[in-house]
Order: C-alpha cells, then structure tokens, then sequence
C-alpha cells in the first residue's frame, strides 16, 4: 500500500495525453462540456414555458 | 396477476438473470471480479451507471410524488448534467491514474490512511443503510399484489441478486444494467400509453395535460427561492448538483461503475451520456405520474392505496367511524369530476368565466378529498398508532388494477429487475471498499488475489443478508424516494468535501482533510436537528464547512523546516 504522496506529486495534475485524447464528437472536451451545459439550459427553459403554458 | 403476466414476469427476470451469469463468466481475478479487467466500452458504463442509480424507487415513488406533489421534484435532477461536466474534467483522469478500485483508495495517496479509512467508514454507513430501502421497493410491489410478508419477498429478491452478484461480479452487473436499461424504457412507455388511453373517451391527450396543469401537477420550474423549499429551480441547480457531484464523484456504487473504462475519453462519455439523458427521463416518468393523477380524477381512488390498511379502515370495528369519511370523499370525487369536465369545456370553449368557476371548483373539491384522505389515516393511525403514508403504493395500484394482461407482468419484471439491477451495484461497491479499504488495508495486507478474490464474494454475500436484514425496517419512512436522497445528504457533503480538498487544494494536509470531514458531518447533523433548512442544502453546508475546516487547520499546523506542511504521524 502508498503511503501519503507529496502534495506536489498529487494526482490533480491530469496527464497531457489524456487531455488530449479528442471526444468522437466536436472535436474538442470543452465544446461537449459547452453543448451539455446548453442542452440543460434548454431543457429548463422547455420544461418552463410547458409549466407556464399549463399553469392553472 | 394472470397467467400471462406471470410467463413474462417469470420469463424476463430468467432470461436477465441467466444473461449477466453468462456474460459474468471468466471473473476469476480480483481486477476482473471488481473492475472488469478495465475493458468496458462507453455505452455499457452509461447505462449501467444509469439503471444503478434509477432502482424500483424510480418507478415507484417518483411517479407518486408527482401524483401528490406535482412535477417540480424533476428541479432536483437540474444540478446534474453540471455535476457530469464537474466530474470529466477533474475526477475521471484523476481516479484513472491514480490507478485505484476504490475512490477512498485514492485519498490515502493524496492524504493519509486515517482519512480514508474515515471516508470508507461513512460510505459503507451509508450506502449500507441505503441499500435496505433499495431493496425494500420491490417488496412493497410483492406485498400489494400477492400479500406476501415483507421479509418473505426481500429474502427472495435479496437472494436472487446475491447469487448473481457474486458469481458474476462487475461484469454481470453491467450487463444486467444493459437488459435492465432496454426494458426499464419499454416500460415506461407502454404506461404511459396505457394511462392516456384508459381514460374516457371525451378526454383528449390535450384535455388530460390541461386539467393536469390547472391541478397543479405540471410545476416542473419553480423560481421561489426559500430555504425551506425542498424543490426549486434554485436548490435543484445548486443543492442537486453538490449531491450529484457527491452521488457520482465519491460514492464507490457509482464510481465504480466508470473505473471500469477502457479510458478516460470512454469514462467521461459515459457521465457525459447520463448529463443529456438523465433530466429527459425523469421528467418523462413524473410525467406518467401526472397522467395517471389525471385518470384517477375519473376512476374512483381507492381512500387509501395501500390494500392492506384500507382493509383495516373497511373492516367492521372501523366501520362506524370510516362510514361519514367515506360519504365525504364520495361526494368530493364526484365534485372533483364534475369540476375537470368544466375546465375542459371552458378550454374548448376559450370561456375565461367558466375557466375560473371551474378551477375554483376544482380546488374546493380537492381540498375536501384531500381532507377526506388525511382524515381516513387518521383513523388508522389513531387505532394503529402509526404513520400512514401510501405513495408508494399509487403507481402500483394503478397498474395492477388497470394494465392489460401480459403488460402488468412486464412492468413488474422491470421493477423487479431494475431493483436487482441497483442493489447488485451497491453490494458489489460495498464489498469492494470492505475488502479492498478495510481488510487488505488492515486487517490482511499480503495474501494471494485468489484469497482476496474469495474475500470479494464472501463480503457481497455478508451485505446481501444485511440489506434483507436492514430492509425490514425501511417500511415506515415515508416516500422511499425521499428517504435515499436525504439519507445520502446526511453524508454526502462531507466526503464530497474531502475530495475537493484533494482536487482542488493542495496545500491542504491530512490532518486538515481528516478534521473537516468530522466538522462538516458534525454541521450536518446540527443543521437538521436545529433548523428547518431543506435537504439538498446539507450537500452544500456540508461541503463548504469541510474546506474551509480543512484550510484552516491546514493553514495552523506549522510548516516543517524544509517548507512542507507536517503530515500525520
């Protein structure tokens, strides 16, 4: 078993070659992070305008 | 149950059960028996993460809660696509390198042992606790339908998941969940048709969705920001995503599901998977509840929809006392029906007057109903001495009564499945960090992987008898759905602070690391003593009180003479 680590040796520096291991889709992780935030905003505002539209 | 519904109930859980043995075969290593040897492919881990976390408890008690509540419980999901995003970026290549089985394993490289042992202390309190409420949902489907005892049918279905979890390991549980996935979604679908169709014929889809919406049952956002709130747009957002963030970053069940990616990219897709889809699904399922809210407006409720304590209520030394209860809510049911069959004709008829008499009409209705409800556990509760509390009970009720033959047995063997599917994963996770944190760690720190490997399957069958075990007294805690996220909320904040001290501080030590996670539980604890504040804020509170207990006493040890902060002796 590892003993404490060196927090300069600590694993919250990621690795260059795993960062750029390229999603299947838009070619970069920032934009699939960036579409996935959107996708939610739209979702909320979807699930707002059918409550609105419902609404007593 | 009819024949039919039997054959497929009996006919799917085989063929599920068979399929993960088949696919399980070749676990003969501790790394493939917990990890599947690292090889699974994105979409297996998205869906295995996802039928993990959406158990029996999904279909039973989410659609109850909007039956009763509405559809503003979909708010607490809105946090999670962010925690996904979270999670990519910093827990996922983290874990992956640090090359470990458990998440907890990982804080012993970062911190210390004693901090990881602490760690692994909450996480198996709490999935423990949590895993016989998982495994209590079905049991509440076996007791309505064939008046089996509780603990008869949690042995059973304790039994069957026991078996199958440890010959099998991770792999027949992932692909389980895959089976689990593709029925779970038939399911939904087909009561949800079911629920439309069955209402009158003069009630359109259109209808339905309005008197549901003047009910109010489709608050799927709400902007009210109160503390004391437990679903709002604001505490879904923030509240939701610290307890994902937590759920999906620190609770071995899940984490385990995708450190068993072929890679990074591969894991990340898969939490990135559950982002899109999860939000879509949940309200889909709120939605069904809302529907079948609707055809009960039409079809006479039961009083009470657990069988056995309306029978309690009917029976002839209740009689006297239910029998004016009963006339109440007659006549409010009828008054409720009259009242939607207004508001539909006032929509047709684009009559505002009308609308506002019905909708008027509708709420003094469903007040007395309501009234006539509470006033019937009353009784029950005033004879029997305890809570009544029969969400659970309404979807179930619904479907056994209503469903054609062959569907009620498909909707059972998902239910069925599904919470098979979730308690494996959680047993699985259980034994993991029970052998891998406590015992190798511990107690035996150098034996041969095929002693470890026998100590993996020894300890999933250990947490299979404490869930049948810890199941019995899981009846009497209300909506089960509620139950789990603010049991989890009682922990979670705690160890997700200490892995974002890991991640994000790295100055802290592990004597800062180890008090903040005591202090955060400590506040935890307090907050829901002492004040009304809302669950999903505990994530939050907690979370917060460990960071800042961790920098602080990080920030008062002195440093070493080489510049260092001292660790831990």
């Amino acid at each position: 078993m590892k003993g404490p680590m060196n927090h300069q040796d600590s694993a919250f520096r990621i690795p260059h070659s795993a960062l750029e291991e390229p999603p299947p889709l838009l070619g970069a992780w920032r934009r699939l992070y960036l579409a996935v935030i959107g996708w939610l905003a739209l979702l909320i505002l979807l699930f707002y305008s059918f409550a609105r539209r419902f609404a007593p | 149950m009819r024949l039919a519904d039997w054959v497929v109930l009996c006919g799917a859980l085989a063929f599920i059960v068979l399929y993960g043995l088949w696919r399980g075969r070749g676990s003969n290593s501790v790394s493939k028996y917990l990890l599947a040897g690292r090889t699974m492919p994105w979409h297996l881990m998205a869906l295995s993460i996802m039928a993990t976390q959406a158990s029996a408890v999904t279909f039973i008690s989410t659609t109850g809660q909007s039956y009763v509540d509405g559809m503003r419980f979909v708010q607490f999901y809105f946090g999670l696509p962010l925690a996904m995003v979270v999670l990519s970026v910093t827990a996922v290549p983290i874990f992956h390198r640090a090359n470990v089985y458990t998440a907890y394993e990982y804080l012993e490289q970062r911190f210390d042992a004693k901090t990881r042992a602490l760690v692994s202390a909450i996480f198996l309190i709490q999935r423990g606790l949590a895993l016989g409420i998982t495994l209590y949902a079905p049991a509440v489907v076996l007791t309505v339908i064939l008046g089996w005892p509780d603990w008869v049918t949690t042995l059973v279905m304790g039994g069957v998941a026991v078996t199958y979890t440890t010959l099998g390991g991770v792999k027949a549980i992932a692909w389980t969940d895959l089976q689990q996935m593709l029925v779970m979604t038939a399911g939904l679908v087909a009561a949800l048709v079911c629920a439309v169709l069955l209402l009158p014929g003069h009630v359109t889809f259109l209808d339905a969705v309005t008197v549901a919406g003047a009910a109010g049952r489709l608050n799927a956002v709400t902007f009210n920001m109160d503390w004391n709130d437990r679903y709002n747009l604001w505490s879904g957002l923030v509240g939701g995503m610290f307890l994902a963030l937590a759920y999906f970053g620190t609770d071995q069940s899940q984490v385990q599901r995708y450190l068993t990616g072929k890679s990074i990219a591969q894991s990340r897709l898969s939490l990135l998977f559950n982002a899109v889809a999860k939000v879509p699904m949940q309200f889909f399922i709120l939605f069904i509840g809302a529907m079948v809210f609707v055809f009960y407006i039409y079809e006479k409720p039961p009083i009470l929809f657990e069988r056995t304590e309306l029978q309690r209520l009917q029976a002839a030394s209740m009689r006297a006392a239910y029998s004016p209860v009963e006339q109440k809510y007659d006549a409010a049911f009828e008054r409720r029906r009259a009242a939607a069959t207004r508001l539909i004709e006032a929509r047709r008829g684009g009559d505002s007057g009308l609308w506002q008499k019905g909708l008027a009409e509708y709420g003094s209705a469903q007040r007395e109903l309501d009234a006539a409800r509470r006033a019937g556990a009353g009784l029950l509760e005033k004879a029997g001495g305890k809570n009544v509390n029969d969400t659970n009970y309404i979807f179930l009720t619904f479907v056994t009564r209503y469903l054609p033959a062959g569907l009620v047995g498909l909707v059972l063997a998902v239910i069925f499945g599904a919470t098979m599917s979730a308690i494996s994963a959680e047993m699985n996770a259980l034994a993991t960090v029970s052998v891998i944190d406590i015992y190798r760690r511990h107690l035996r720190k150098s034996a041969s992987d095929r002693h470890y490997l026998a100590a993996s399957r020894a300890a999933t069958v250990f947490w299979g008898c404490y869930a049948v075990i810890a199941a019995h007294y899981a009846k009497r805690l209300g909506s089960l759905v509620e139950v789990v996220n603010i049991l989890g909320s009682f922990f979670y904040g705690g160890m997700l602070g200490v892995f974002v001290l890991a991640f994000l501080f790295p100055r802290v030590r592990a004597r800062g690391a180890f008090y903040g996670v005591l202090a955060g539980e400590a506040v935890i604890f307090a907050s829901w003593y002492f004040t009304n504040i809302a669950f999903l804020w505990y994530n939050v509170i907690g979370c917060v009180v460990v960071v800042l207990t961790g920098i602080l006493v990080s920030n008062l040890e002195r440093p070493s003479p080489n510049g260092r902060f001292e660790t831990m002796a």
